[in-house]
């Protein structure tokens, strides 16, 4: 899986590409604690070109979202696919991050 | 159509594992949705026996069986550990614990297959996909 993470308008956009499932879950926590580090605290998942999430990814999404939130920082979530939302939706993952349809509203919601 | 594999108890193998074995299901012709659900347990329930039945010990394997004819898919998943009480799993979707980081493997399994059961005392977990004419 690839990572990428750029600084767009004051906001930390992560572009992944690939499957969110266990090891590649790690990869995405890494990532995210070297942002955090760099002082990102409004945090865009792209999620357009990720084919695949396991609970594994569920819960790293979760724990960036918490880690976030207690810096006074903000997760959200854009371009999800029809099954990928379908999990967030059975397990309420919606209720605790926020996703969008598209990443023009997400940037647009995150930089208010 | 009967496959029968073993995977030893580490996390870095399950990848290509559960590659191998959606590569030998591509005969049955699934459709996308249903290659992501089986996708899914597949990681669900060898994670799950893998760390918490065999508890990463390297000693023990974890045993997956699928069986399907033109009805339905059968995926069995055995562990080699100590077995635990399914019908104490907490609920992941209550507002107490919507915020936990584990707890939402069984749950999903349960949601996106149409049959689930356990034997061997929660050892094996046996999962049911219909599949449509």
């Amino acid at each position: 899986m690839k990572i990428l993470v750029e600084k767009i308008s004051g906001i930390t956009v992560v572009t992944m590409d690939g499957e969110l499932s266990v090891d590649n879950s790690i990869a995405l926590r890494e990532s995210f604690l070297k942002m955090l580090k760099e002082g990102s605290t409004k945090v865009l998942v792209d999620f357009e070109k990720v084919t695949f999430v396991c609970s594994a990814g569920l819960a790293t999404l979760i724990e960036m979202m918490q880690m976030l939130k207690k810096s006074g920082g903000k997760l959200a979530i854009c371009n999800v696919n029809k099954d990928v939302k379908g999990l967030f939706e059975i397990t309420k993952i919606h209720k605790l991050i926020p996703i969008y349809e598209h990443r023009e509203m997400a940037m647009k919601d995150l930089g208010t | 159509m009967h496959i029968f594999e073993t995977i030893p108890s580490q996390v870095a193998p399950i990848n290509g594992f559960v590659s191998s074995i959606l590569e030998k299901l591509s005969p049955l012709a699934l459709d996308q949705s249903t290659i992501f659900n089986i996708k899914l347990v597949l990681y669900e329930a060898i994670v799950n026996a893998v760390k918490h039945g065999n508890k990463m010990d390297p000693r023990l394997s974890v045993q997956v069986e699928i069986t399907s004819d033109e009805n339905q898919l059968t995926i069995q998943v055995t562990d080699q550990g100590k077995g635990f009480d399914y019908q104490k799993i907490p609920d992941p979707v209550k507002t107490e614990n919507l915020e936990k980081l584990s707890g939402r493997g069984i749950f999903l399994i349960k949601n996106v297959m149409d049959k689930l059961e356990f034997a061997n005392e929660g050892r094996t977990i046996k999962m049911t996909k219909f599949l449509k004419q």
